[in-house]
């Protein structure tokens, strides 16, 4: 399908601009494409490894606080982890992946001279809850931190998928449109160029045939 | 005192007669066998459980059964004992769980309601509403202090830690206070024990904690260590250096030497306490069944709540365990003895 236009050479250099614009935006484009998609590989390597390890780490500690929770009553698990002593702050920052902005997490530990992590007493409290309140406070931080790289997985696919249509819209639709307009014209204004020029002859001819 | 005890001798025929009713080990290893958590239930409800399991909408609600339970326990004593403050002593344990419950959720603004348990010996509205107003007059010298400590101190410093240990610390206090002045010496020796197989745990858990410094060990381990043992603090802080099997060695001669030297080598192998814990539960269980020989007394009674402790122990483990799929090797590692 073409670009309805008139045939006209203000026309046609305009087209050719267009068209000389469009190919470097799609140079352009592409090569962000390729780096996106190339930062996106490593993030999502990273991200598996991550996920790989705190899910597998997180079933552990599930594990254990389910043995603990069957050696103890409901209550007095209840009781044993209602108040939280540690206390993590999270901070929201920026991070600038090629253009793309996503979140950066910092936090620190707003705790006093901890010198245990357990909010509870150890007199009515099984110890195979230690061990899994230790691994989750473990965990926490790599929980932070695969939040951080998913979402920034996420916001990366987006951008790469949004990349690609454009490259795609560029290269399968905009330039060959771009392209074969300019032809047309080019054509066009060829054969307007023919016509006159026949035109010319036929009047030649004719001046003389009859100054003759 | 001595002479007067045969007031006890109703209560304590009572108390023999539903010893009977107790899960034997054969249901308990039906329980173990069975295929999935609904299975289990339905052996249970063949038990004197029957009429509660039958409430029961689902298998997940077992908690309801098991919390009504304990409170059936201390009203029947209340009806058949001819002093029933004596065997409060041990439902205090209930009021001192809804103690620290109801102090932290005082002090995050939450509300704690449906996690109270019906078994003290205060009714918990009434727990409610004084831990709103803070009036400790209801509440034991020992565990009023306590609260009243541990409600100050947590609102300058927000440790929570600080109130678990506070009153359970108090707690014992109180129980070897009030048992050595009756002159009880089953329990008073039931609870010294308990206290030293605790303290124990603590010093294992702290000396974890610590990394095997010993500074911190002697620093944290003050806090956590309950009164009323026979093992002393300094007995404890003393070896704070030295390896656990030299401390388990040195308690080998004891009555719970065996459960020391065996539940400290497991570990040492798997760094779990799973198997001490077990050991020290059977050790507890085992004393009291010494009970069995004396006619007349309180300790029957206790026994018999002990018993039912223990039951309602197994149980949960059974139904946790087979709720969430564990195989029937791991349930049976925790279980405990059975009484019966």
């Amino acid at each position: 399908m073409e670009i309805r236009v008139n045939p006209t050479r203000m026309e046609l250099n305009r087209l050719k601009r267009r068209l000389a614009m469009a190919q470097r935006g799609h140079k352009l484009l592409k090569d962000k494409r390729d780096e996106l998609m190339r930062q996106f590989l490593v993030l999502v390597k990273k991200n598996k490894e991550l996920r790989e390890e705190v899910e597998e780490r997180l079933a552990g500690a599930f594990r254990k606080f389910m043995l603990a929770r069957a050696v103890m009553s409901a209550e007095a698990v209840e009781e044993a982890i209602m108040y939280p002593k540690e206390r993590l702050e999270v901070k929201l920052g920026r991070q600038n992946i090629m253009s793309v902005h996503a979140p950066k997490l910092t936090w620190e530990k707003v705790s006093r001279e901890t010198e245990s992590i357990y909010p509870y007493g150890f007199a009515e409290t099984s110890a195979e809850l230690d061990d899994s309140i230790s691994t989750l406070a473990e965990l926490l931080p790599r929980l932070l931190e695969l939040a951080e790289v998913e979402k920034a997985v996420m916001l990366l696919a987006a951008e790469i998928e949004r990349t690609r249509r454009r490259v795609n819209a560029l290269e399968y639709v905009m330039i060959p449109q771009l392209a074969s307009t300019v032809r047309y014209i080019t054509m066009k204004l060829d054969e307007n160029e023919r016509a006159s020029l026949t035109r010319l002859m036929k009047v030649k001819d004719i001046v003389r045939a009859k100054g003759v | 005192m001595r002479g007067a005890k045969t007031e006890y001798a109703y209560a304590v025929a009572r108390v023999r007669a539903l010893e009977t009713g107790l899960l034997d080990r054969s249901k308990i290893e039906r329980m173990v066998e069975a295929k999935d958590a609904d299975e289990a239930l339905k052996v249970l409800g063949e038990t004197p459980y029957a009429p509660a399991v039958g409430q029961l909408q689902s298998v997940y609600e077992y908690e309801v059964i098991l919390r009504q339970e304990i409170a059936a326990v201390r009203e029947l004593f209340r009806k058949i004992s001819p002093h029933p403050e004596l065997t409060d002593l041990f439902f205090l344990r209930y009021d001192v769980l809804n103690l620290k419950l109801l102090i932290k959720g005082k002090l995050l603004g939450q509300e704690v309601g449906e996690f109270l348990v019906p078994a003290g010996t205060i009714p918990p509205e009434k727990l409610a509403a004084a831990v709103a107003n803070s009036n400790w007059k209801e509440l034991p010298s020992e565990l009023a202090a306590a609260a009243r400590r541990a409600e100050e101190s947590l609102a300058e410093e927000a440790d929570p830690q600080l109130v678990d240990t506070l009153l359970d610390r108090a707690y014992y206090a109180h129980l070897t206070r009030v048992l050595g002045e009756r002159g009880e010496e089953f329990l008073r020796t039931l609870v010294s024990l308990q206290v030293d197989l605790t303290n124990i745990k603590t010093f294992i858990r702290v000396r974890h904690v610590a990394g095997g410094d010993a500074v911190r060990v002697r620093e944290l381990l003050p806090r956590f260590f309950l009164p009323g043992g026979r093992l002393t603090l300094d007995y404890f802080l003393a070896q704070a250096e030295e390896p656990l099997t030299a401390f388990a060695d040195r308690l080998a001669k004891d009555s719970i030497g065996p459960v020391v030297g065996e539940g400290v080598a497991f570990w040492q192998r798997e760094k779990s306490l799973t198997r001490y814990e077990k050991l020290a539960d059977d050790f507890l269980l085992a004393y009291v069944k010494k009970s069995r020989l004396i006619a007349f007394g309180a300790e029957p009674l206790v026994a018999y709540l002990w018993a039912k402790e223990n039951e309602i122990k197994l149980i949960r483990i059974i139904l946790v365990g087979k709720i969430n799929g564990l195989p029937a090797a791991e349930i049976r590692e925790r279980l405990r003895d059975v009484y019966a």
